[in-house]
């Protein structure tokens, strides 16, 4: 069954036509060229696929395209403005808190969503908000360190 | 792997029961996707209808009613998390929410959805049995409601026939001085099913101690250990014999599986243990009149 939709990402309006089973993941990926997300585990598990849906973090490999006409959705590519990269990318950068790469949009959008309910998060805090995106290179240490980084340069401003 | 040959966004519950008796078999209900989207890629069926159910605002949101708490079936887990609405014992189900999967997958799956999914250790299960809670179901032409201790029938299986669907889940106002606890004994601190868990609330009623012990992840369905609450009654008193005594008699209940994860001998150990443990915090707890 094919649906008529309108996927609203990165405050861009993208008309496209759907069948029922296109995953979120995939229309990004392969009909938007947004190759940011990544897809891990196609499961929920890894949390490579976050993206940022109506406010909400979530995993994209578990999401049809066609659930989502209309909504809000940021991706990592909608983090940049003009050119500059985000505070929290810029941070991860700084503190050496990327080494493959592969975990880093998911987990960037992760700590966006921390971040943005919570200006000044304590460690144990940025942990559990972290806690549905896995990492096999780092050990997690220089992420929080990154995010805690960032809450502190920006305490009760924007990110 | 099962293919997605329709996929109809329901706007009403009219319109879920209209359509549920027309489109083709099998037709699953979706929600928050979070069970079904794993699920659907290992299964042999090779096709299923989707009628999208999340968002009916029927079906979405914690109220307090005269009874106590209503709460849609297609409310998320981490609206529940946030909401303000549960007071006293009640927060055990927030607690509980919070326990399922990830912060991503809380902000998709729905309450509905977990008690449905009917997983033996389903963390919204024991803490929904120790509140005595109620499920609402909806057919085409009926509403009944159930008992969840009644609602559960095997691993994956609930008493739901055919076109029957959850609405809401009710959990009755706890005796004013009632206290609980939800106990998630796991490896992992997320992303992880629960080894044991348990659920226990405690109240005096007129000088008399009551309580109700729920235990998940250790039989076929979660379940109320009836026979350990029937003890407390019986004391009418916890020290901590006496909580050995009661987690004693509820490990009796329990019928754990060996699996990849835990030893069926570890998991009743531990059922012994945290019933107890959680026992006597709670106990203190109750006389120390906190919430």
């Amino acid at each position: 069954m094919q649906h008529d939709i309108t996927l609203n990402v990165n405050q861009r309006e993208y008309r496209l036509t759907v069948e029922s089973d296109e995953l979120l993941i995939d229309v990004l990926r392969d009909r938007l060229g947004l190759t940011g997300t990544k897809k891990g585990c196609g499961t929920g598990d890894c949390g490579a696929c976050t993206i940022i849906l109506d406010g909400r973090a979530v995993t994209s490999c578990l999401i049809l395209a066609v659930a989502v006409h209309g909504k809000p959705i940021t991706t990592i590519e909608g983090l940049e403005q003009t050119g500059q990269l985000h505070p929290i990318q810029d941070a991860f950068i700084r503190h050496g808190a990327i080494q493959c790469g592969f975990c880093t949009p998911g987990m960037i959008l992760s700590a966006k969503a921390i971040l943005d309910s919570n200006t000044n998060p304590t460690e144990k805090e940025i942990r559990v908000g972290i806690s549905g995106n896995l990492c096999r290179c780092t050990g997690y240490a220089k992420i929080v360190g990154a995010i805690m980084a960032v809450s502190k340069e920006f305490a009760g401003g924007e990110k | 792997m099962t293919e997605i040959d329709q996929y109809i966004n329901a706007n009403s519950l009219n319109d879920v029961f209209t359509r549920w008796q027309v489109l083709p078999s099998p037709t699953k209900l979706l929600c928050g996707g979070t069970d079904l989207f794993v699920k659907l890629p290992k299964s042999e069926v090779p096709f299923v209808s989707l009628i999208d159910i999340s968002h009916i605002p029927e079906l979405v949101g914690v109220d307090r009613t005269d009874e106590g708490v209503r709460i849609g079936a297609a409310t998320k887990l981490s609206d529940i998390v946030d909401s303000d609405k549960f007071t006293g014992a009640s927060r055990i189900l927030q607690y509980g929410a919070s326990q399922v999967g990830s912060l991503q997958i809380r902000n998709l799956a729905s309450i509905g959805g977990n008690l449905c999914n009917a997983a033996p250790s389903a963390d919204t299960s024991a803490p929904l049995l120790a509140l005595d809670s109620e499920v609402e179901i909806l057919a085409s032409d009926s509403v009944r409601r159930v008992k969840l201790s009644g609602f559960f029938i095997g691993p994956g299986q609930t008493i739901l026939a055919d076109q029957e669907m959850v609405s809401a889940i009710m959990i009755p106002d706890q005796h004013q001085n009632a206290v609980g606890k939800y106990v998630k004994h796991c490896v992992r601190s997320a992303m992880e099913l629960a080894l044991v868990g348990v659920a226990v609330v405690l109240w005096r009623e007129n000088g008399k101690l009551a309580g109700r012990i729920a235990l998940s992840a250790v039989a076929p369905t979660p379940f109320r250990a009836y026979a350990a609450e029937a003890l407390i009654r019986e004391l009418d008193a916890l020290s901590i014999e006496d909580c050995e005594k009661v987690a004693k008699v509820a490990v009796q209940a329990a019928k754990p599986i060996s699996d990849v994860r835990a030893s069926a001998d570890y998991r009743n150990a531990m059922i012994i243990k945290i019933t107890k443990r959680t026992l006597s915090q709670v106990y203190h707890q109750l006389n120390e009149g906190q919430e």
